[in-house]
C-alpha cells in the first residue's frame, strides 16, 4: 500500500510523519496535470492512495487581490471528480478550501460582491456536495484545524519565502494524526464500547456519599461540566457507539440517581450494560464484552481513577484507557476533540447506528466467564505502603471529619466530634487507629479508621474509604485492633454492623474476616465475636 | 559553542535527515553532507524552531547550514 502525496506547495515535513505509511510526494504543483493526465504517477497502479492537500490562496491566485478571472479552485474540484470516478479502486483524500485571513478588501470583504470569504464558502459548498456523491474521496476539514488551534500558530511566513513550506511543524503533526484518524474512520476501524466510570466521571463526587440529588450535576455552576459530558455522550451512541457502566457502587444509590436526578441526560437506555457492584473492574469489563460479545479490542474504558485505570490497563492490554483530563472542566472538550476522533472517529453515519444500543440490549447474551485475570500480580506491583497510627493526637480532626462523612464502608456510623476523638485518644480505655495509604500513583492520606474499647474488646467504629476496597487495608487495621486487644490480656473481639440506607456493602464484612455472628437483631443490627487468645 | 548543543542539533539532524549519528561531528555543514539538501534544510529548521520554541527569520535560514552555526544559535537561548 502506498501513498502519492500531491500539492501546490512543499508538504515534504509531511512525509516523516505519516510513518509507517509509505508515502511519496509528487513532483511540485503539479496537482491538477496529475488528476487529469491519464499517464500520471497518479493514475498507476503503484499509488493505491492519493493525497490532495493543497493552498488555496496559491490556487485562488490574483481572485484574492480582487481581480476577477477564473482561478484553479474550480478545475481542482472538477478534476478531483473526475480522478475518483476513473479510479474507484483508489482512495483520494483530500481537504477543505481554506484561504488565509489576508484580506485586501479588508472590512468591506463580507459585505462586498467579490469577497473571498463568500467565494470560499461557495466552493467548500461544491467541494462536500462532490465528496458526498463520490464514495472514494474523503474530505477532512482543514477550516476546523485552523479555527481550533489558530492561523498564527500554524502558518510560517518565513518558511514560505524560504522554501514554499506554508506550514509549521506544529501544523504538520495536527495534520499527519488527521489524516491517520480519518482513514481509520473511513476504514470504519474505530472501536465500539465506552466502559464509564460512575462517581467524578459522569458526575462530581461520591453518589453514596452525597445522596443521588447532591451530586455535581446541573446546568448552572459547576456542575455543568458533567452535564455537557453527558450530552456529548449522549450525541456519541447517536454514531453507533455502545456506551455501559462500569461502577463500584450500590446499585440502590444509582438507581436513584437514574429514577429521580432530573439533571441526568442519560437514562439506563442509553447504555448497553450496567455493571454497579464491588467487584473487580477487569473482571465486569469482560464480563461486558462476553454480554455484548464483542472483543476487548474495541473497548475504551473511562474513569477519573488513576489506580482503577492502571488495573485495567494492565490486566486488559486490549482495551484503551485514556488518561484523565487533570481538571474536571476540561471534560467535555477533551472528549469530544481528543478521545472522539482517536477511538470513536466515524465517516459514514448510517440509520442502523442510531439504534445499536436498543439493538444490543435485546441481544444481550450470557457468555461463561473465561478470563484470565491476575488481580494479585497486580496489587503488587502498585507497592501499597500503609502507615498506622494509634492514638495520634495531630490526626484527630481528620479522625472526626472521616466518622462524619463516611457512609458506606462504615460498620457503626458513630459520628463524632473533634472532643470526643480527643478524648478517645487521651484515654487509656480506647485505641484510635488511623491508617494513611500511598502507592506509585500518589497518597490517598488516612483512608481507614477504628476506635477501639479496650477494656470491652469491641471495636466501636470501623470504616474505611470506598477507594482502597479490596487492597488488603481492612486486614492491616484489624490486625492492628487484635495486636492491641491482646496487649489488654482480651482473648475475644467483639464487631458490630448497624445497617443504614447506605451501609450494605458492609453487611457481612465480619463474617469474611473470621468473625462469627453471635446474634441479629429486629432491627438488623448484628453482633460477632472473634476468638484471638 | 557548548558540547552539549553539540550533541543535541547532531542527534536533531540525523533524526530529520534520517542519517546514523556517526555521519555527523561539530565540523559537518550542508556542503560535507550530501542528504543536507535544500529540502532537507527546511526541515532542520523546522524541527529547530519547534524544539527550542524560536521564531527564525530567513536570514537566518540562509545562514544555519553548519552544525557550528546551529548549535551557536541554542547556546544563546
Amino acid at each position: 500500500m502506498k501513498t502519492l502525496l500531491l500539492s501546490n506547495i512543499n508538504m515534504q515535513p509531511l512525509v516523516a510523519l505519516l510513518k509507517p505509511a509509505e508515502v511519496v510526494c509528487g513532483a511540485y504543483n503539479s496537482i491538477l496535470m496529475d488528476l487529469v493526465d491519464p499517464e500520471s504517477p497518479a493514475a498507476s497502479d503503484e499509488f493505491d492512495r492519493v493525497f490532495c492537500l493543497f493552498d488555496t490562496d496559491s490556487l485562488l491566485g490574483d481572485v484574492a487581490f480582487g481581480e476577477e478571472g477564473p482561478d484553479q479552485c474550480e478545475t481542482l474540484i472538477a478534476a478531483l471528480g473526475q480522478f475518483c470516478n476513473r479510479h474507484p479502486g483508489k482512495i483520494v483524500l483530500a481537504h477543505t478550501f481554506c484561504a488565509s485571513t489576508s484580506r485586501w478588501l479588508s472590512f468591506a470583504d463580507l459585505a462586498h460582491p467579490q469577497s473571498l470569504r463568500s467565494r470560499e464558502a461557495a466552493l467548500n459548498e461544491r467541494l462536500i456536495a462532490l465528496a458526498r456523491e463520490t464514495a472514494n474521496l474523503l474530505l477532512i476539514d482543514l477550516e476546523a484545524i485552523v479555527r481550533r488551534h489558530g492561523e498564527a500558530a500554524l502558518m510560517s511566513s518565513t518558511f514560505w519565502y524560504a522554501g514554499r513550506i506554508r506550514y509549521t511543524k506544529q501544523m504538520f503533526r495536527i495534520l499527519a494524526t488527521t489524516i491517520q484518524q480519518a482513514l481509520e474512520a473511513y476504514a470504519n476501524r474505530s472501536r465500539k464500547v465506552l466502559v464509564l466510570d460512575l462517581d467524578n466521571t459522569l458526575w462530581g463526587g461520591i453518589v453514596g456519599e452525597l445522596g443521588p440529588l447532591d451530586v455535581a450535576l446541573s446546568e448552572e455552576g459547576g456542575g455543568r461540566c458533567f452535564r455537557d459530558f453527558q450530552r456529548a455522550l449522549k450525541a456519541l451512541t447517536k454514531t453507533g457507539v455502545l456506551l455501559a457502566i462500569c461502577s463500584k457502587n450500590n446499585a440502590a444509590d444509582v438507581d436513584e440517581v437514574f429514577d429521580r436526578n432530573e439533571m441526568m441526560i442519560l437514562s439506563r437506555e442509553d447504555f448497553a450494560s450496567l455493571r454497579v457492584d464491588w467487584q473487580p473492574k477487569p473482571e465486569n469489563i469482560v464480563d461486558i464484552a462476553n454480554a455484548l460479545d464483542l472483543g476487548l479490542d474495541s473497548f475504551v474504558f473511562i474513569d477519573d481513577n488513576p489506580v482503577e485505570r492502571a488495573l485495567v490497563a494492565s490486566t486488559l492490554p486490549e482495551v484503551a484507557v485514556p488518561e484523565f483530563p487533570r481538571r474536571v472542566e476540561d471534560l467535555p472538550q477533551w472528549f469530544s476533540r481528543e478521545i472522539v476522533p482517536r477511538y470513536f472517529g466515524k465517516y459514514f453515519i448510517g440509520e442502523e447506528d442510531r439504534n445499536k444500543t436498543a439493538q444490543y440490549r435485546a441481544n444481550e447474551v450470557r457468555h461463561t466467564l473465561s478470563a484470565n485475570l491476575d488481580l494479585g500480580a497486580f496489587l503488587a506491583e502498585l507497592g501499597i505502603e500503609c502507615t498506622l497510627h494509634v492514638d495520634s493526637a495531630d490526626l484527630v480532626t481528620r479522625a472526626a471529619q472521616m466518622t462524619q462523612k463516611t457512609n458506606q464502608f462504615n460498620l457503626t456510623t458513630r459520628r463524632y466530634q473533634v472532643p470526643d476523638l480527643k478524648r478517645f485518644v487521651d484515654s487509656t480505655d480506647h485505641a484510635v487507629i488511623l491508617l494513611d495509604y500511598k502507592d506509585r500513583f500518589g497518597s490517598e492520606g488516612a483512608v481507614g479508621l477504628a476506635i477501639l474499647d479496650l477494656p470491652a474488646g469491641r471495636i466501636d467504629t470501623f470504616l474505611m474509604s470506598c477507594r482502597v476496597i479490596g487492597r488488603g487495608v481492612e486486614e492491616r487495621i484489624i490486625g492492628k485492633a487484635i495486636e492491641l486487644f491482646r496487649q489488654r490480656g482480651i482473648a475475644k473481639m467483639v464487631g458490630e454492623f448497624i445497617p443504614t440506607r447506605k451501609n450494605g456493602l458492609v453487611a457481612s464484612f465480619y463474617e469474611g474476616q473470621g468473625f462469627s455472628l453471635v446474634s441479629q437483631a429486629e432491627d438488623g443490627r448484628k453482633l460477632y465475636e472473634r476468638i484471638i487468645s | 559553542m557548548s558540547e552539549r548543543a553539540v550533541r543535541e542539533i547532531i542527534a536533531l539532524i540525523a533524526a530529520e535527515l534520517e542519517i546514523p549519528e556517526s555521519r555527523l561531528s561539530a565540523a559537518s555543514s550542508s556542503d560535507t553532507t550530501p542528504e543536507w539538501d535544500s529540502v532537507g534544510h527546511l526541515n532542520i529548521c523546522l524541527a529547530v524552531q519547534d524544539r527550542y520554541g524560536i521564531s527564525l527569520d530567513m536570514e537566518a535560514i540562509g545562514e544555519l547550514t553548519s552544525i557550528t552555526a546551529l548549535a551557536g544559535l541554542i547556546d544563546k537561548t
